[in-house]
């Protein structure tokens, strides 16, 4: 393994339904690494295995043989509790369906992972949150509830959420998958400069092809095997 | 081929000047003072390769860089004439080949100048065009039988297609050879990946495949 | 604890309707239970006020019936020192005869008071209907039924007549009303001075000593404990429970119903607050997926949950508490009898309603258990595929 990989997956399978009738394998002998300030995308048709992938990958399932280095280190033993906090300070989700809680505000979502990580609110905490949200444009709307918002704002919202706790790792779910093709540019743009300028490492999975072919590997998952991973 | 030629070229092109940049090229053809293959590789090629953008123009480039394509293009067009003349020079009638660009992949000056070769090494060269869909190649291929099938790609987002086309070429027409080349290409790790039989580096590589395929 | 906290509040704030509805659910259920609460010992402490609220509840007489208590004022001592529930004892004096007045004559039983204390126990001065209560020797006072049957008036001279004893007259300086019959029939009243001249006793001599008890159901065990004080043989103690079976097992039967409600109620309100917050849970599973993924431990997911049973399960109670008290006093307010007075009397008891508040509480953050449990065995893929 290269030091500078921060994500390892080694033979990982999936099997949804293992100890009933009907056992469905999902993926297949996954092999995959991702290196540091990488910007990598994960293409294939729908129901090809992506989003099971991608979940493993965030800790957010497990997988049914293979084991997961994040930063070198095994999540296979690690117990829940330990999982979570691995996610509240490593990884940053962005979903398709935004997923922000709709009784809170901008704002108040964005401080969410920093509450979680039950550290003191410090002032400059709310700066860092404030930026952040100056960072995706939205310091105007930042006291609206999450539902006053329009689907891109919510989406950016989410973004700014998953760059809270400075991850090293942002995992997106088709982040552009229910937007317009303006704001889908405008979204990347935001995602490769945060990538530039905090070298966080994004894995995300699209079906804009557009956002795909500017991404630095492609990875197309295939009957749950990758079938290409492509580099410029 | 002389430096100057080039820089005269570039300066044209600089200029958005269309007319002396086809007058130009088109010259040096006819006074032999450059070949054909030195038109496509040292210039037209050249010329676009090196097109870089200067910093406090960007917003330039976008119409610059078109403007410049569409004047080498029509140059492009212009040599084969030339290209006829090379081609019917040829003793022995070569094999037949199928250029194309796969679906969505607009750069299309490379597969034309690699089409172009072809016909000058003698083939039987059929350039089907930029953004083919793959239905529409593999329905090309069964009708043209070709020998070769050479394919263009330049952005490496259009491997993935591209892999489909091929498995399905090889797997319909077993005979018939795959060649490619590209900037897609660039990367080690991505050939591996595609079924093929042959990637091109260099084009004057194109007068010894016949050989490297058997 | 804050993040928790803070998370509940908001949930609970974004579906106000909700919310209302849940707070005013236990609201009823506590206003019920205080309601019914404060009837039901209302109802009890005026039985058990109408029934011996005016008696004796612990009694001292002499085993031989014939025989007297004597030194009774230092007696008196000793009993009130023997157990601090022991509100009043107070010495009488019984003697039976019959008053007669020309050819009319009545059975009547003689009660001789010290009226400062015997007071205490039967209120003589609210039942008073005219004149004065006996104060120097031979006065007396008599029933207002006597006063009717025997045809008599106020300062009336009458004779009582003790067989073998002899008659004494009587001046009639005070008519009461007991409002039960036999008494007002039966007794006259006089001073204890008056039956120890007739009975021939000395002035430390009496029949009887009466108390009455701050806890009426501790009857028995102060009974205990004078007899245990007095330490003598010739003397017993009685005691109203005794006697009174029949009340006692129907003030307990009352008591257990009056349970069993408050019982049935809390339940209700725990399975309401329980499958309510169950579908809260189910609500929320979007937001608890979220916050799961995003880290949050599975025990603060929980949390958020029992904190909102706790906090609905406060406002409810304290809602619930003033309902209850506000029907309680609207029912003392507009349902009097014709005397002005409560058809039924409610009993404030505050550490009950305190009590009520603090079960409702409880019950509401344990029915929340189920849903907290549920949150934390949440997991995020199935929220997040179910999008
Ligand atoms: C002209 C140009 C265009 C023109 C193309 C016009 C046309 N009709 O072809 C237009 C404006 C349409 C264009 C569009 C885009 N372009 Co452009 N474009 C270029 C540019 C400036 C020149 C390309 C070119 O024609 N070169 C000359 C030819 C002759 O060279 P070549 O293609 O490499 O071919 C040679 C060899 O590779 C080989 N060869 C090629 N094919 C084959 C096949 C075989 C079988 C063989 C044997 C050999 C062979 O032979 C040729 C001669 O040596 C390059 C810059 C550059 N540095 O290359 C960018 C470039 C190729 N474009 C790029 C991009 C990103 C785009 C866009 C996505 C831009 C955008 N933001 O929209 C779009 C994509 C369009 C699409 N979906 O395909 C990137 C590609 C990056 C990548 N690796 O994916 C480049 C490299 C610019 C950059 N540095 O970012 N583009
Ligand atoms: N919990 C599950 N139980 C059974 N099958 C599942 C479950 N989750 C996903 N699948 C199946 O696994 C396959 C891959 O799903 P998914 O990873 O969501 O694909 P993608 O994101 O590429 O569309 C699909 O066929 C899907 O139906
Ligand atoms: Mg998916």
């Amino acid at each position: 393994m290269l030091n500078k990989d921060v994500v390892v997956l080694s033979h990982i399978d999936k099997i949804y339904g293992e100890n009933t009738k009907f056992p469905t394998q999902v993926l297949y002998d996954i092999n995959l690494s991702f290196e540091d300030g990488s910007f990598n995308s994960i293409i294939g048709q729908s129901g090809s295995g992506k989003s099971t992938l991608l979940n493993i990958l965030g800790t957010l399932d497990r997988p049914s043989n293979g084991s997961i280095e994040i930063q070198g280190i095994d999540t296979a033993k690690m117990k829940k509790n330990a999982l979570a906090k691995l996610r509240n300070e490593t990884i940053g989700f962005i979903f398709q369906f935004h997923y922000l809680l709709p009784e809170f505000t901008a704002l108040e979502n964005v401080l969410m992972p920093y509450r979680i990580s039950k550290k003191p609110i410090t002032k400059e905490v709310m700066d860092r949150a404030n930026d952040l949200l100056d960072l995706v444009g939205l310091s105007k709307v930042k006291n609206n509830l999450a539902v006053n918002m329009s689907g891109g704002q919510q989406q950016r919202t989410a973004i700014a959420r998953s760059l809270m706790n400075n991850p090293k790792i942002i995992l997106a779910d088709e982040p552009t998958g229910n937007l317009d093709s303006d704001t889908t540019e405008q979204i990347y743009e935001l995602l490769r400069q945060i990538n530039k300028t905090y070298k966080t490492t994004f894995i995300i999975i699209t079906h804009d092809r557009h956002i795909a072919e500017k991404a630095d590997r492609i990875i197309e998952i295939k009957d749950g095997k990758i079938n290409l991973d492509l580099r410029q | 081929m002389k430096k100057a030629y080039y820089d005269t070229f570039i300066k044209y092109l600089d200029q958005e000047n269309k007319d002396k940049s086809v007058e130009y090229v088109m010259s040096l053809l006819k006074s032999k003072s450059i070949t054909l293959e030195e038109c496509y590789l040292n210039l037209l090629s050249a010329s676009l390769s090196n097109f870089v953008c200067k910093e406090e123009d960007e917003d330039l480039c976008i119409w610059k860089e078109h403007t410049r394509t569409s004047i080498v293009r029509t140059i492009l067009e212009a040599t084969y004439p030339y290209v006829i003349e090379r081609k019917n020079a040829v003793s022995d009638k070569k094999k037949s080949v199928v250029v194309v660009c796969p679906s969505e992949e607009y750069h299309e000056i490379g597969a034309i100048i690699v089409s172009h070769y072809f016909a000058m090494n003698g083939y039987e060269s059929l350039y089907i065009g930029a953004n083919t869909p793959k239905n529409d190649i593999v329905s090309a291929v069964k009708v043209i039988q070709p020998d070769i099938l050479a394919i263009s790609v330049t952005n490496y987002y259009n491997l993935v297609v591209t892999k489909k086309i091929t498995q399905e070429v090889k797997q319909q027409f077993p005979h018939v050879k795959i060649v490619v080349g590209g900037l897609a290409f660039h990367h080690p790790d991505s050939l591996s990946q595609i079924v093929y039989d042959k990637h091109l580096t260099s084009l004057d590589d194109i007068a010894h495949i016949e050989e490297e395929l058997q | 604890m804050k993040l928790a906290f803070s998370i509940a509040k908001r949930f609970l704030l974004s579906g106000k309707g909700q919310t209302i509805m849940i707070v005013l659910g236990i609201a009823i259920g506590v206003s019920v239970q205080v309601f019914i609460g404060s009837l039901i010992t209302g109802l009890q402490k005026s039985l058990v006020d109408k029934t011996i609220g005016s008696s004796s509840q612990v009694t001292v007489s002499t085993l031989d019936s014939t025989a007297y208590i004597t030194n009774f004022q230092d007696q008196l001592s000793v009993i009130q020192a023997s157990d601090n529930m022991i509100t009043v004892a107070s010495p009488a004096i019984n003697q039976n005869g019959a008053l007669v007045v020309g050819e009319q004559s009545e059975p009547v039983l003689a009660r001789g008071f010290d009226f400062n204390l015997a007071n205490d126990i039967y209120h003589f001065d609210e039942k008073l209907v005219s004149g004065r209560l006996p104060q120097s020797a031979n006065e007396i006072a008599v029933g207002s039924n006597l006063l009717e049957n025997l045809s008599l008036a106020l300062n009336d001279e009458v004779t009582f007549q003790v067989p073998l004893v002899g008659d004494t007259t009587f001046t009639i300086v005070g008519v009461y009303d007991f409002n039960v019959k036999t008494i007002n029939e039966t007794w006259i009243l006089t001073t204890l001075a008056t039956l120890q001249t007739i009975k021939s006793i000395s002035s430390n001599e009496v029949s009887s000593i009466e108390m009455q008890i701050s806890d009426v159901f501790a009857a028995e065990t102060v009974a205990l404990n004078v007899q245990t004080a007095l330490q003598n043989d010739n003397l017993t103690v009685d005691n109203w429970i005794a006697n009174n079976a029949e009340l006692l097992s129907g003030l307990q039967g009352q008591s257990t119903s009056s349970l069993m409600i408050q019982v049935f109620v809390m339940l209700s309100v725990i399975l309401g607050i329980a499958s309510v917050l169950a579908i809260t849970v189910l609500q929320k599973s979007k937001q608890i997926g979220i916050l799961k993924a995003m880290g949050i431990q599975d025990k603060d997911a929980s949390l958020v949950f029992l904190l909102e049973g706790f906090i609905l399960g406060i406002f409810g109670a304290a809602l619930g508490v003033g309902f209850g008290l506000g029907l309680s006093v609207m029912f003392t307010t507009f349902a009097i009898g014709a005397d002005g007075n409560p058809v039924v009397p409610l009993f404030i008891d505050y550490g009950f309603i305190g009590l009520s508040a603090m079960i409702a509480v409880a019950a509401a953050t344990i029915a929340s258990l189920i849903p907290a449990r549920k949150s934390s065995k949440l997991s995020v893929i199935e929220v997040i595929r179910n999008a």
